[in-house]
């Protein structure tokens, strides 16, 4: 090789570096997405700098095998999966090519789907898809449980074919839960393209949903724990509280107490179910925590009640006030937490004045307990 | 009738012959013993919880006919009066089950059902000459006034209001001995007349076994009878034709179409001779020596008659575990942890099963029924069921009407949890009626009796669980079979605070056949309790097929045969397993198709 050469690939190369770094795009992100024509979830779409090949979805219907890549941002970190489908859509023997990007997120849950260009979606009469259709579609694909769930292709075509289980009692549909209806299915599915609609229905809730949960524990690291703490997603969160470890409380503590708030009810009772005992026994959490009484839940009330023997006689203070927001068993089990301990002063007397609420129906209760306190 | 009689004859004596004497000591009247209940229901769900069966005006929203007794005067003078009642919904509202007590038709001053939580509320006084007075109770809401007992007295103390005192005051008034008045012997003793009872005590009647089969209502069913109206479902297994006669069609729960089932099944048990039907005894006792349970103990729901029932065999099928429970059998309750029985199903997580064991167990129900009727009709709202409601509108209810809360146990809270659950049905159904649309609906049948899915769960030598069914496990005792998804509950608001607190999902984890064995079917500590039903040996998971009354019932016909075995070769339940298994099955096959 001659030194002319060596440097005129040198030049190149240099060349090639630079236009790299200008534009790291063409190097990182050689196939760009197709956009996600709709998504519930476009936060995950931010920066995808690079793919991989992941694992493979098998279609059983046609028998051919989709790769699904894993997408990082530019930080290297997972952000989502998706597929470049192509699949053949038949009906009565002809059938036509279908090509769509689906996308799932890191929990393997269907988060939108994207086209390809010159490639739209048709009907069974070569219509093309309307903007209503594709939203459809995508609601349709939303819904893990959809009438397609656990329903062979033949279930959907043959016209003297039964809902599976359907139960009728005197000619009436009795179990609405049963078994999916045709009504049922045309009501839920894009008109005319109801062998698309279930095609690619199969595909994103396909085995696609496990081989993602199963590769999630390898890519979790400090990052992603974070990421998942503060998406807005609950089942991000949710999988984070999950893995939360016994430090990590103290870490995310802010967060942790501001979802606490802001979450639904199975996260708090979660979140409550899961937290060491130091925490209970922290300021910050008690003030936090206890101090929320008011705004929640009922089931978080009482496992908040319950944890008084963790928290102590400065959480079961603040909760006092807010004694008329308890149900029976919650005052019982709150009063009980009294019952061995030195009544103090002040809880004695703010308990008095609650026996004689008389818009409180349990204040009786309470009496009933000042009375066997005075027995000596 | 003729208990009512002996009853009241008793009562006289009792009265004449105690109280009479001392009248300071006053007379108590059993309200559940009143000569005419008029329309006025017995409830005895909740005799473990508030001490008795007691009289519910249970109308609707419209006041039932009165309900009345009449009581001999031995002493003339001023009397006190109390019922003891309660406040079913306390708030800051007019109380919705309020009732007067009036005496030889003078209503007494004080309005009654006013007082929140079980207690002694004052009626009022009159004076009372020596003879028979007249006590009646009038109902004034139709919306579920009770009262568990009368008492008067010369005295102005009220007897003790709750607790142990309570129920020692009572049996000295009562002057009930320790043990029951009369005893009976069989060959075996079922006690809950459910499907799965009923079931056990025709496999074991069909074999030859002299039977005893206790249950608290006046007819049977359980949670498939048209008092509570669920359709049974799941397979018969080897049990096609005892369960044909007993189960039913698959009628929309809550549908009357349960009263033409409950004439065919009460028909059928009652056909079998050598079963002794104890309808409307409620069990309240069990007594074990040395791990081998010696009788249960139970009570006529409306006389308070005693009876005790001696066998070599009992069945539990009381739902709850009672029987179980009593003599000292291991038993669970709640949701394991995931991890126990490793029970995950990843797609639903914790809503599935906990990582953390808890109590929050699956609900309970009320079905509840309407029709539209020729005329325009009114259903005011109450506030006392708005609170529950809220905005939500219905004019029919189904299964999903269930209710749990992770406070609340399905058997100490269970009046709490069935009030709950009528005020929601009340206020769901005043929402939907001020809507033009639905001017002609009408209440036609609301429950009064809870519909339970999971309580106690008494551990046999195998604990079933989701593995179980996940694999199909086939045993060498499988003698009871089910096709039936895994079908597990959660309430909506776990989800979506903003749901209604009385509404839930169901899950459903399908499969293939799964199998149930025999060792499921017996305790492991008590050797010589059966049980069939809800109350199996199982996880929380587990319970979620089978818990249907199709295969409860294959449970019942299948340790009914087990009993008769164990009678025949004198010897307990686990030695069926252990020694007799080939008998047994010949027994479950050769039974399908004989006739009684």
């Amino acid at each position: 090789m001659g030194l002319n050469r060596i440097a005129a690939m040198d030049k190149a190369l240099i060349f090639f570096l630079v236009y790299c770094l200008l534009w790291p795009g063409v190097f990182l992100a050689p196939d760009p997405l197709p956009v996600a024509m709709h998504t519930s979830m476009p936060e995950a779409f931010e920066g995808i700098r690079s793919t991989e090949e992941a694992f493979s979805v098998f279609d059983p219907q046609h028998e051919l095998e989709h790769p699904v890549q894993l997408c990082r941002d530019a930080d290297g970190a997972p952000r989502l999966y998706y597929a470049d489908v192509q699949t053949p859509v038949c009906i009565d023997g002809i059938c036509k090519p279908v090509r769509i990007a689906i996308y799932w997120n890191l929990l393997g849950a269907y988060i939108g789907y994207g086209l390809y260009e010159g490639d739209p979606l048709t009907k069974y009469d070569h219509d093309l898809f309307e903007e209503a259709d594709y939203q459809k579609l995508h609601q349709l694909l939303l819904n893990k449980n959809a009438v397609f769930r656990r329903k062979k292709l033949s279930d959907l075509f043959d016209p003297n074919a039964e809902p599976e289980k359907q139960v009728t009692y005197k000619g009436e549909e009795v179990d609405a839960v049963s078994g999916a209806t045709k009504k049922a299915i045309r009501d839920a599915v894009v008109e005319g393209a109801l062998y698309s609609c279930y095609t690619i229905w199969q595909l994103v809730h396909g085995t696609a949903d496990d081989s993602i949960k199963v590769a999630l524990p390898n890519l979790w690291d400090e990052a992603m724990q974070q990421r998942f703490l503060y998406s807005d997603r609950a089942d991000y969160q949710f999988y984070a509280l999950k893995q939360l470890r016994d430090s990590d409380y103290a870490t995310y503590s802010t967060r942790l107490l501001q979802l606490f708030t802001g979450s639904s009810p199975l996260f708090r009772t979660k979140m409550l179910k899961q937290l060491p005992d130091r925490y209970w026994a922290e300021e910050l959490w008690q003030e936090k925590l206890y101090g929320s009484f008011g705004q929640l839940d009922v089931n978080s009330r009482t496992l908040l009640i319950t944890g008084l023997e963790k928290a102590g006689e400065g959480s079961a203070l603040r909760l006092l006030p807010h004694y008329h927001l308890m149900t029976q068993n919650q005052l019982k089990a709150y009063l009980s937490f009294w019952e061995d301990r030195k009544l103090p002063a002040d809880v004695a007397n703010q308990l008095t004045e609650a026996s004689h609420n008389r818009n409180y129906p349990y204040a009786y209760l309470i009496e009933r307990f000042l009375e066997v306190q005075k027995t000596p | 009738m003729k208990n009512v009689c002996q009853y009241w004859i008793f009562t006289l004596l009792f009265c004449s012959s105690v109280f009479q004497s001392t009248a300071q000591e006053g007379i108590l009247l059993e309200a559940e013993g009143f000569l005419f209940p008029g329309g006025w229901v017995v409830d005895p769900q909740f005799v473990q919880q508030m001490g008795s069966p007691y009289l519910m005006a249970h109308g609707m929203g419209q006041p039932v006919d009165p309900a009345r007794t009449e009581v001999e005067i031995n002493e003339s003078g001023t009397y006190h009066f109390w019922a003891r009642t309660k406040n079913w919904a306390p708030g800051n509202w007019s109380p919705p089950g309020q009732f007067l007590l009036t005496v030889n038709d003078a209503a007494l001053s004080d309005t009654l059902g006013r007082n929140p939580g079980w207690g002694w509320a004052y009626a009022g006084k009159a004076k009372l000459s020596t003879g028979t007075a007249t006590l009646e109770l009038i109902d004034l809401t139709g919306f579920n006034g009770r009262c568990d007992a009368i008492f008067l007295s010369q005295g102005e103390v009220p007897p003790p209001g709750y607790g142990k005192k309570l129920a020692e005051w009572r049996r000295q008034m009562h002057q009930e001995p320790l043990a029951p008045e009369s005893e009976k012997s069989y060959d075996l003793v079922v006690t809950g007349g459910g499907i799965a009872g009923c079931a056990a005590a025709i496999g074991a009647a069909e074999q030859g076994l002299k039977v005893a089969l206790i249950h608290d209502r006046p007819v049977l069913g359980g949670n498939a009878s048209s008092e509570i109206r669920v359709h049974t479902l799941g397979i018969y297994g080897k049990f096609e034709r005892i369960l044909r006669l007993l189960d039913t069609e698959h009628y929309p729960n809550g549908s009357a179409e349960a009263k033409k089932d409950q004439e065919k099944r009460d028909k059928n048990v009652k056909a079998y001779k050598n079963i002794d039907l104890f309808l409307n005894w409620r069990a309240y006792d069990a007594a074990s020596e040395d791990s081998t349970i010696q009788y249960v103990d139970a009570r006529h729901t409306a006389t308070n008659e005693r009876m005790r029932f001696r066998a070599p065999l009992f069945v539990d099928a009381t739902g709850d575990g009672w029987i179980g429970y009593w003599a000292g059998a291991a038993y669970s309750y709640g949701r394991e942890s995931v991890h126990k029985y490793d029970e995950e199903w990843d797609e639903w997580g914790e809503l599935w099963s906990p990582e953390e064991a808890d109590n929050f167990v699956m609900g309970s129900s009320i079905l509840w029924q309407t029709h539209e009727g020729e005329e325009a009709t009114d259903f005011p709202q109450q506030p006392w069921a708005k609170v529950v409601a809220r905005t939500h509108e219905a004019t029919a209810g189904e299964w999903y009407w269930e209710f749990s809360r992770n406070d609340l146990h399905q058997i100490e809270d269970g009046e709490e949890i069935r009030d709950h659950l009528l005020k929601a049905i009340y206020g769901s159904f005043a929402n939907a009626k001020a809507l033009p649309e639905n001017s002609h609906y009408q209440l036609t049948w609301v429950s009064y009796l809870l519909g339970k899915r999971e309580s106690r769960r008494l551990l046999g030598d195998h604990i079933f669980t989701f593995q179980d069914v996940v694999n199909n496990t086939p045993f060498p005792d499988s003698v009871v079979m089910e096709d039936r998804a895994v079908d597990v509950h959660y309430q909506r608001n776990l989800r979506h605070e903003e749901k209604p607190d009385f509404l839930s999902e169901a899950l459903f984890y399908r499969t293939g056949r799964y199998y149930i064995p025999y060792r499921s079917l017996y305790s492991r500590n008590i050797d010589n309790l059966f049980m069939a039903g809800r109350c199996f040996s199982c996880s929380h998971i587990g319970l979620g097929g089978p818990r249907v009354m199709r295969t409860t019932g294959q449970m019942g016909a299948a340790v009914g045969h087990a009993a008769a075995l164990c009678i025949k070769h004198e010897v307990k339940p686990r030695a069926i397993y252990t020694d007799h298994l080939e008998e047994l099955w010949g027994l479950i096959e050769s039974q399908q198709w004989t006739r009684p």
